[in-house]
């Protein structure tokens, strides 16, 4: 009986391909749209569970209103290992750019290391997950002047050779001098894909630091403890807040909150200052995630739509079946059955689309999956749920319905005339499939719209042509230099690159009033003399610092050894417009205000800037477009010694570098051969200012492009079962476009008449779709300080698109069932 | 073996009530050939229907074998059918997807028969209605008249007592409608009771005895026999 069957299910596939490709297809696509993100979602959660210890262990994080940090000062070590006893060791990381070198004979291979960490040598107690393939990671890390590397960066320097042993050596800023040996005690497996850490070097924390400053503020480390078994984290927590709170003095400690965060909250949940770099985003796992839902909902509808519609063909089957005497029972398995077996095709349409698609997604998404498909448990179990769903829910209405009728109604074929039956379950099914699409498109749009507008704003200036450098040894020489290439027309420094950062915030008065609110915060950014200029920034009143205008650095005092002891006064400042905004000043006003910021840490003052203002510049989007334009004080970068003579440049990171227009190549290797000849030990990177700014918009494009891609594939697999449906319905009708023709309708009525019903269940899909993505956008917008307005184009271009489609492929049948001639359509009769 | 008594069935729709048997009341005896005629719409399908145990009566007795199986579930209908009656439709209702001797097993699948013996059974009933050469074709590769003789050998492969036909010959040419009817006529010799729906007086000569309905009720009954013997030479 198994076999008839399975005979049954195959060849009525077979005879109706058409049918048959729709479902797999439909089915296929749709599920492999969710494996994929049901594959992304998966890896997301699965960040740094691979810790064997990964429950237990907690990062000592800061929070605070406006955002908190991720780091904390070496002051909260010690509390952490003696004050709280239900911590069982400690670690501290620090991410690091170090230039490292090793010299084998005479050749030198040196590199930049931008993923160079510094931790404590409790470091393998603490990440259980991170294993040595060679060395002892007992002892691997416990002296300062050790290292361990990744198989990759040992196979860098060392190439095929055993790396124990062997000794790197760390460069100071490129001076020879100052090198130190890093002797290399290990080598790690590789570091899985879902660390939220990612490194390629990890060396002894003292090689870099050896004592304690005792600060909260410095050295900045993401501070790690492994929690002793069964501890209590939020009690951990609670004592962690009371020691540091009565060590801080009350207004810090009250906005700064320490949290001990689960290491696998970190990854998604955690969004502060500092993070690492490839944090995920909580949002876009559920958008993507609803996305996925979506998708296998409108493709498991399809499937079950389509078997219900040709289920009423099968009614002389079922007629015949229980006339020869079939039971309820069986034919309910059959049918069940037939229908589980074509979800199974589905499946493995699926898996190979999986298969095939996951490295272009993660290409797409820029990451590295670390889970599998096929030995992946959890998506087994989503795939069996969604075969006995789908499989289960498509054939439920031929088992349940049809082999409830009388054999005599069955045979009599009025199932067939009559079609209606589950009609409202199809129409309520197809509406709720348009529905989804609908929003989808809406969510394309304005995810396009809005990248769009962040990639093309007008930020305030001049973005084109700027070539971003950041060079840590000699910045003035490198500088004129530079300027004397004929491809520059400006070089300035900055401590701030425009666009990328709203910079530091720095404690403030005015006039030598504190603001009310003695936490509030003004950012300040040190410019170089032409920074404006260079920047195309105009001036509202009054004028920016000058090169010949000694006066506008200011004079220091009193003698100190570094920056951070000195203070300064009469400095000149300028102020963006935002400030006048904040401070309620008119342009001309807000000349010759007096004020003064500074840093204010364990009762000490750092960093102290006081002078005048003498000139207002426009607001320019000074971070990314996600944020407000804030109120920025200016002051020139270059600061003097106590005594008078000019000491370099205070806090500047970057050089912006305007070059001529033209071939972006031939300037770049110009640039690199000063740099080389200044900075000869130091490797030259350079990046146009441009693409930084458009960088930080990957996470916006990235989820705006693969939102697109499954909304087209959302209405594709929609599409599918419109079609299908269409189908069915221009066949139930047969007889009646024949009457209707033989009376003289025209071939134009018929194909209105066919495609009227759809396009009315299109309509409603609409009504119900677009608020529901108004909703959603808006909220999404939200996250923007400057957006696109939210006009009724997007959801115009929706309706029309989802019309568009929709009548396309209901037409398809309406037109051939129309032009098909009356007296062939009557015959079957 | 077959008896009813004041038979009833009422179609309803939400606005219409049609009574398709008002009262009929049949007795057929085992080994008897008897048709049923009447004009359209006189209830003949809906009485054969009921006989097959493919419907319902909404009212009255039905005496199958002396038992009463009028209020009978589904369940225990199926299980009556199966094996016990056969039946031969008007447009054949051959499945499509199963190939003629495929076709021709299926009540033996449902009867459990072990596949032995159910090769040599439908082999049998392939040769007894002269399919055997199309054993392995699908039903779109056949005339209309093969197509119910398949559907007759399907009807006597379980070797039922009891065979029902609505209007076997109503789609069929008259070379092959007679070709059906001498195979129905060759099972009746053989001792299977037959009753069969028919608006031919040809084919109503096969039988011994026509009933006649009108109106759902049963208007007259004629025996052959007894015409022959009232006209005789007619």
């Amino acid at each position: 009986m198994l076999r008839n069957y399975l005979t049954i299910a195959l060849r009525s596939l077979r005879r109706r391909p058409g049918y048959a490709g729709l479902n797999l297809v439909g089915l296929g696509v749709g599920m492999a749209c969710c494996l994929l993100i049901g594959l992304y979602v998966q890896n997301e959660l699965s960040y740094d569970r691979f810790h064997p210890e990964h429950e237990r262990i907690v990062r000592l994080a800061q929070q605070s209103d406006d955002g908190g940090l991720a780091w904390i000062g070496d002051a909260a070590l010690p509390i952490l290992q003696n004050e709280i006893p239900q911590v069982e060791t400690v670690v501290r990381l620090d991410r690091r750019t170090e230039q490292v070198a090793y010299e084998d004979g005479g050749t030198v291979k040196r590199f930049e290391e931008q993923r160079f960490f510094a931790a404590d040598s409790t470091f393998f107690e603490v990440f259980g997950g991170f294993r040595l393939q060679s060395g002892d990671p007992q002892t691997a890390l416990r002296r300062p002047g050790t290292v361990v590397l990744t198989p990759e960066t040992a196979r860098r320097y060392f190439g095929e050779e055993d790396p124990i042993g062997k000794t790197l050596r760390l460069e100071d800023q490129g001076q020879q001098e100052g090198a130190t040996p890093l002797t290399v005690t290990g080598v790690l497996e590789p570091v899985p894909a879902n660390s939220h850490v990612q490194f390629d070097l990890v060396s002894n924390y003292r090689t870099f630091i050896a004592g304690s400053i005792g600060s909260y503020w410095v050295p900045r480390a993401w501070t790690y403890a492994l929690l002793k078994p069964g501890a209590d984290r939020k009690a951990a927590q609670e004592l962690v807040r009371d020691v540091i709170a009565a060590e801080r003095r009350p207004e810090v400690a009250a906005r700064f909150t320490p949290v001990l965060q689960p290491i696998t909250d970190i990854h998604l949940h955690s969004n502060l200052g500092g993070e690492p770099a490839g944090q995920g985003s909580i949002l876009q796992v559920t958008i993507f995630a609803a996305i996925a839902l979506f998708i296998l909902l409108i493709a498991a509808v399809n499937f079950i739509n389509l078997a219900t519609a040709r289920a009423t063909e099968r009614s002389t089957e079922v007629g015949v079946r229980k006339a020869v005497g079939a039971q309820k029972t069986q034919l309910i398995r059959q049918f069940l059955g037939e229908s589980v077996l074509l979800s199974v095709g589905g499946v493995l349409i699926a898996l190979a689309l999986t298969q095939a698609a996951l490295p272009v997604f993660a290409a797409i998404l820029d990451m590295e999956f670390a889970v599998g498909i096929w030995t992946n448990g959890v998506l087994w179990g989503i795939v069996a749920a969604v075969v006995l769903v789908t499989g289960g829910g498509a054939g439920s209405y031929p088992a349940f319905v049809l082999s409830r009728f009388q054999p005599a109604t069955a045979l009599k074929d009025t199932l067939r005339g009559g079609g209606r039956r589950g009609g409202w379950l199809r129409k309520g099914l197809v509406v709720f499939q348009f529905a989804i699409s609908v929003a989808l498109i809406v969510a394309t749009v304005v995810g396009y719209s809005q990248l769009e507008y962040l990639r093309t704003a007008r930020l305030g200036f001049d973005k084109d042509q700027i070539v971003l450098l950041s060079p840590e040894g000699n910045v003035g020489t490198l500088k004129q230099e530079l300027a004397s290439l004929p491809a520059v027309e400006h070089v300035t420094l900055t401590s701030t690159p425009p666009g990328l950062s709203a910079g530091n915030s720095y404690r403030y008065e005015v006039s030598g009033r504190r603001p009310d609110d003695s936490e509030e915060r003004l950012n300040i950014h040190w410019v170089d003399f032409e920074f404006f200029e260079t920047l195309g920034v105009e001036t509202v009143s009054g004028r920016t610092p000058q090169a010949d205008r000694r006066s506008d650095i200011g004079i220091a005092k009193p003698a100190g050894g570094n920056h951070y002891s000195a203070y300064y006064r009469d400095r000149a400042f300028v102020v963006n417009r935002a400030m006048l905004d904040k401070f309620d000043w008119s342009s001309q006003e807000a000349i010759g205000k007096e004020l003064r910021l500074y840093i204010l840490e364990n009762e000490t003052i750092y960093g102290d800037f006081a002078g005048e203002v003498i000139g207002v510049v426009e607001n320019y989007h000074a971070a990314s477009l996600r944020e407000e334009i804030p109120p920025i004080v200016y002051t020139p970068t270059q600061v003097p010694t106590p005594d008078g003579d000019l000491a370099g440049y205070y806090a500047t990171r970057s050089l912006l570098v305007r070059v001529a227009s033209g071939n972006a190549d031939q300037v770049m290797e110009s640039l690199g051969r000063t740099w080389r000849e200044v900075l000869p030990d130091e490797p030259f990177e350079a990046t146009f200012l441009d693409d930084r700014l458009q960088a930080q918009y990957q996470n916006e494009a990235r989820l705006s492009q693969i939102v697109g891609i499954f909304s087209g594939l959302a209405i594709f697999v929609a599409c599918l079962g419109l079609f299908g449906l269409a189908t069915y319905t221009a066949r139930q009708r047969t007889k009646e476009i024949g009457i209707r023709k033989a009376v003289g309708a025209s071939v134009a009525s018929i194909v209105g008449l066919l495609s009227k019903d759809f396009l009315k269940l299109v309509a409603v899909a609409i009504v119900v779709g677009l608020p529901a993505a108004y909703f959603a956008v808006q909220r999404w917008l939200t996250d923007f300080a400057f957006r696109i307005d939210l006009g009724p184009m997007p959801f115009v271009l929706a309706a029309a698109a989802s019309f568009a489609v929709a009548g396309l492929t209901v037409s398809y049948h309406a037109v051939r069932a129309a032009r098909l001639n009356p007296s062939r359509t009557l015959r079957s009769e | 073996m077959i008896k009813t008594e004041n038979l009833k069935k009422v179609y309803r729709t939400d606005e219409v009530e049609t009574l398709a048997l008002n009262g009929a009341s049949i007795d057929i005896a085992s080994g008897e050939f008897v048709s049923v005629m009447g004009p359209s719409g006189c209830g003949k399908s809906t009485l054969l229907n009921v006989l097959g145990l493919l419907d319902t009566p909404s009212d009255g007795a039905y005496l199958f074998h002396g038992t009463d199986v009028s209020d009978r579930s589904e369940r225990q209908r199926a299980s009556l059918r199966k094996g016990n009656i056969g039946f031969v439709f008007q447009s054949f209702n051959l499945i499509d997807e199963l190939t003629v001797y495929e076709n021709v097993e299926l009540p033996l699948l449902y009867l459990n028969t072990p596949s032995g013996e159910r090769r040599e059974r439908v082999e049998a009933a392939l040769d007894r209605v002269q399919m055997t050469h199309r054993r392995g074709h699908f039903p779109q590769q056949l005339s209309g008249g093969q197509q119910q003789r398949v559907a007759v050998a399907r009807a006597v492969v379980a070797d039922p007592k009891l065979i029902l036909a609505d209007e076997p010959t109503g789609n069929l040419d008259s070379t092959n409608g007679r070709q059906v009817m001498n195979l129905l006529a060759e099972l009746n010799e053989a001792g299977t009771t037959i009753v069969m729906v028919t608006h031919s007086p040809a084919d109503a000569e096969y039988s011994a005895r026509t009933i006649h309905l009108f109106d759902g009720k049963v208007v007259s009954e004629n025996f052959i026999e007894q015409e022959y013997a009232a006209h005789p030479g007619a």
